[in-house]
């Protein structure tokens, strides 16, 4: 058995903002996880609010908020927690050497695909910052040989349906590959970690200066390095033209390095990680948890362990993270065996339209605004276990493009509740 | 207990393992975990071909540990090679490199010098590197057999047993972890059971491609184990690969020699000792020196899920802090990185945890693994130690 401070399960985006919240204040913090989580696949841009209804928000987000209904996350924890949390994120993720920053406006910036689609997000890095370039003339969308992801010719097509980019001159190239064709297809991942050894920045440095003649903008994968980043872009802007980088599929090296920031800032605050191992259940006492007990490996029928500790944060995800099971007959978080309403028709718990807004991305569980769980009628269930992140009820991340505002804010939150309570 | 069944299609191809890979990090010649685990298995489920990359995986679990989905992706790439290898022969030096258990015993009632000549003279380290050992590789220097050592050493009569998996590492090349390991038990109040019987657990011969010999192993160990287990006296590792081997391999390999209640057969040693420490079984009083210590945590133990007890167990019993250096995968993964094809490959994966050590100034090194140790040594030049050599060292403060 095992005793920590904070105990948190989970290392997405609301685990790790968690654990460094809490560790932050001297708590002794462990996280249990399956799984990397995956911030270190994803674009590492942070969305806050996008669309409301399919209506997409073109001033400031949190004047918005009271839109999405009493029960959406950031209406239980208010605007200032949300604030704070972002706050805190950009001051962590810039201490430990990738900087991500907001509008100074407040409002959302758009993000360019390597598809070509935009998309609203509210944090991101300067590089993945497409707005720099709404105004250019001229742009280049340059892909790099033999890097399959990125298909500049087809992302052009798509760009030009934008109205932002009716009036510029938008062509497409490919960058010489350093590597040649390679037995394995080249990712972005690959060309960024090239980059952060110093022959891959000269590569990149010298291939953007050749293609980018006349330009005034030029959009790449994102292969600006990874631990080198920060010193990369820098320099690469000086090369006369605003260079973006587009956010990629995975692997989306931009989540890698935000990541990377927040597991460094976890290792300087003694967060112990756990690794491979699947919280199966809890030992309630006199409506406190005492304990999670982990399957080690995550193989069935082997060894357990038992974990207490005075406070517990449950950050395992949603439907598709594993924090809620879904059934045909039923709906439950999984650790605590909270049950969750859903109809009793599995056709309704998604839309026709894929695109839609689904169901079963609301299942989750219900809270207060200290983010404990509460049963059907009400009534608070346990003192000592605070839920963030996709496991919470009631928010349709990828409809609104909410995902990692509603983690990052709801884990910060979490933390600060755990820290406050008795 | 039911073997889990590897189902490609839990994989959601997302591409985490890809990006936690230390191979596929270093080198593009190697396809990936995601694509030579589930995407091949489809291919090899339809008997049409074999990845030729496949050779390149460590067996190192990072992508078992990376992954959401529960996919035991290390394992479809172990049995996949174990398949190829038996149809296509395996190499004599994968054949050489995957039996040191069994050379060793056959070998260890020559004295030590002389196994030591034989191995370590220029002429048979050219002869290894032809067969493809590559000559710069830090090949462990044989040492007394623990096994032959442990006979003659008297231990303490004690109410309370514990069975000691030593694993190779210790009975051949560094019998002094198997002697600390058995200090510490004698000092939590366990007599330590060393049982004759026991093999190499067979992970160098899965991660090698001989399954045949690797279920061997299993049978006659796991046979071990269940005596004992049925006596209620636990088995202890101190090495993180063979206990990974019976709590995962063995089970998903060889669900066959399991029974109900094998419950992953063998415990890391530094867990159990955490447990005595909690019952109150093991403490020293006094002060420690004041050094600084710096934690490497061997891949294949954080694949346990467990987390790293050994950090908890020294800090517990010295009161010094340790730094979990927490730089990645060294690079040497058992015998891969002695493997002429792959030694490079094996130093690069390694480097960030050779600066990491380097750049920081610390008084010890620790790490639990054998051959993360001489790894460590080769690329640092700063010999590693085992945390309980550590905890004797510091207690005894020699």
């Amino acid at each position: 058995m095992r005793h920590n401070d904070i105990l948190i399960v989970g290392a997405g985006m609301a685990g790790l903002m968690a654990a460094v919240t809490a560790a932050k204040s001297g708590a002794s913090v462990s996280i249990l996880s399956e799984g990397a989580g995956v911030i270190s696949i994803g674009s590492g841009a942070v969305d806050f609010l996008g669309y409301i209804n399919g209506k997409k928000i073109t001033d400031n987000p949190f004047d918005h908020l009271l839109k999405l209904g009493e029960e959406h996350p950031y209406n239980i924890i208010g605007a200032e927690n949300i604030k704070n949390a972002f706050a805190s994120l950009m001051e962590i993720s810039k201490a430990n050497g990738y900087e991500i920053k907001m509008n100074e406006d407040g409002i959302n910036q758009t993000a360019i695909s390597i598809a070509g689609t935009t998309k609203p997000t509210y944090i991101c890095s300067e590089s993945n910052n497409a707005s720099r370039i709404l105004k250019a003339k001229k742009i280049l969308f340059a892909g790099v040989e033999f890097l399959k992801d990125a298909q500049p010719a087809l992302a052009v097509k798509q760009a030009k349906q934008y109205k932002v980019f009716a009036d510029a001159e938008i062509n497409s190239a490919l960058l010489k590959s350093p590597f040649g064709k390679t037995h394995r297809v080249l990712n972005s991942l690959d060309l960024a970690r090239y980059v952060d050894k110093e022959e891959g920045f000269n590569w990149l440095k010298n291939e953007l200066a050749k293609a980018a003649v006349g330009y005034d903008a030029v959009i790449i994968p994102p292969i600006c390095g990874t631990v080198n980043y920060t010193k990369h872009f820098k320099e690469l802007q000086n090369l006369g033209f605003v260079l973006v980088e587009a956010v990629s599929i995975p692997p989306g090296v931009g989540g890698y390095r935000l990541r990377n920031a927040l597991i460094n800032e976890a290792k300087k605050l003694n967060v112990k990680f756990i690794e491979n191992c699947n919280v199966q259940r809890a030992v309630i006492e006199n409506g406190k948890c005492k304990s999670v007990t982990a399957l080690h490996n995550n193989i069935a029928g082997a060894l357990e362990t038992e974990y207490t500790a005075d406070k517990f944060i449950i950050a395992t995800g949603g439907v598709i993270g594993g924090g809620i099971a879904a059934t045909p007959d039923k709906v439950y978080e999984t650790i605590f065996n909270i049950a969750i309403d859903s109809p009793v028709s599995v056709e309704e718990r998604s839309d026709k339209n894929v695109f839609g807004s689904h169901l079963f991305t609301r299942f989750g569980v219900k809270v207060n605004s200290k983010l404990q769980a509460l049963d059907s009628k009400g009534s608070l269930l346990y003192d000592n276990v605070f839920f963030a992140g996709n496991t919470l009820a009631d928010y349709d991340f990828p409809t609104e493009k909410s995902g990692y505002g509603v983690a990052c804010s709801t884990g910060y939150t979490a933390a600060l509740s755990a820290l406050a309570s008795e | 207990m039911s073997s889990e069944h590897i189902n490609p299609d839990k994989c959601i191809a997302c591409t985490i393992c890809q990006v936690h890979c230390p191979v596929a990090k270093v080198t593009p010649n190697f396809l990936g975990p995601r694509l030579i685990g589930p995407a091949y298995e489809r291919f090899r489920l339809l008997d049409v071909a074999e990845e030729e990359s496949l050779h390149y995986c460590a067996n190192c679990k990072n992508c078992d540990i990376a992954c959401p989905q529960g996919v035991a992706v290390s394992t479809l790439n172990m049995v996949a090679r174990c398949e190829y290898t038996e149809k296509n022969g395996g190499k004599l030096r994968d054949w050489v490199l995957s039996h040191g258990g069994f050379l060793a015993d056959v070998f260890k009632y020559i004295p030590t010098w002389m196994k030591n000549f034989g191995m370590h003279n220029p002429a048979t380290r050219l002869l290894l590197d032809a067969i493809g050992i590559s000559k710069k590789a830090p090949i462990p220097k044989f040492d007394k057999h623990f096994r032959l050592v442990c006979k003659k050493l008297k231990q303490p009569k004690l109410d309370k047993k514990i069975v000691y998996f030593p694993g190779c590492y210790v009975d051949d090349y560094d019998y002094s972890i198997g002697l600390d390991m058995i200090w510490i038990f004698n000092q939590a109040g366990y007599e330590v059971i060393v049982p004759e019987q026991f093999s190499c657990c067979g992970l160098p011969l899965v991660s090698n491609g001989f399954m045949k010999d690797a279920a061997k192993n299993a049978a006659k160990n796991v046979a071990v184990i269940k005596e004992y287990q049925e006596k209620g006296i636990p088995v202890v590792t101190g090495c993180p690969s063979c206990s990974l081997m019976f709590k995962k391999d063995v089970p998903e390999m060889f669900p066959e020699v399991v029974y109900d209640s094998y419950k992953g057969g063998v415990m890391d040693a530094q867990e159990f000792l955490m447990g005595c420490v909690e019952r109150g079984e093991l403490s020293f009083a006094g002060k420690t020196s004041e050094k600084s210590i710096i934690y490497h945590s061997p891949c294949h133990l954080r694949a346990q899920g467990i987390g790293l007890p050994s950090i908890d167990l020294i800090e517990k019993l010295t009161s010094i802090k340790v730094q979990n250096a927490q730089a990645g995968c060294c690079g040497i993964s058992g015998s891969y990185g002695f493997k002429k094809e792959k030694y490079q490959i094996g130093m690069e994966v390694g480097k960030e945890l050779f600066d990491t050590i380097k750049n920081s100034n610390y008084d010890i090194v620790t790490t639990e693994c054998g051959t993360c140790q001489t790894q460590i040594k080769h690329g640092t030049g700063q010999r590693a130690y085992h945390p309980v050599t550590v905890i004797r060292k510091l207690i005894e403060n020699k």
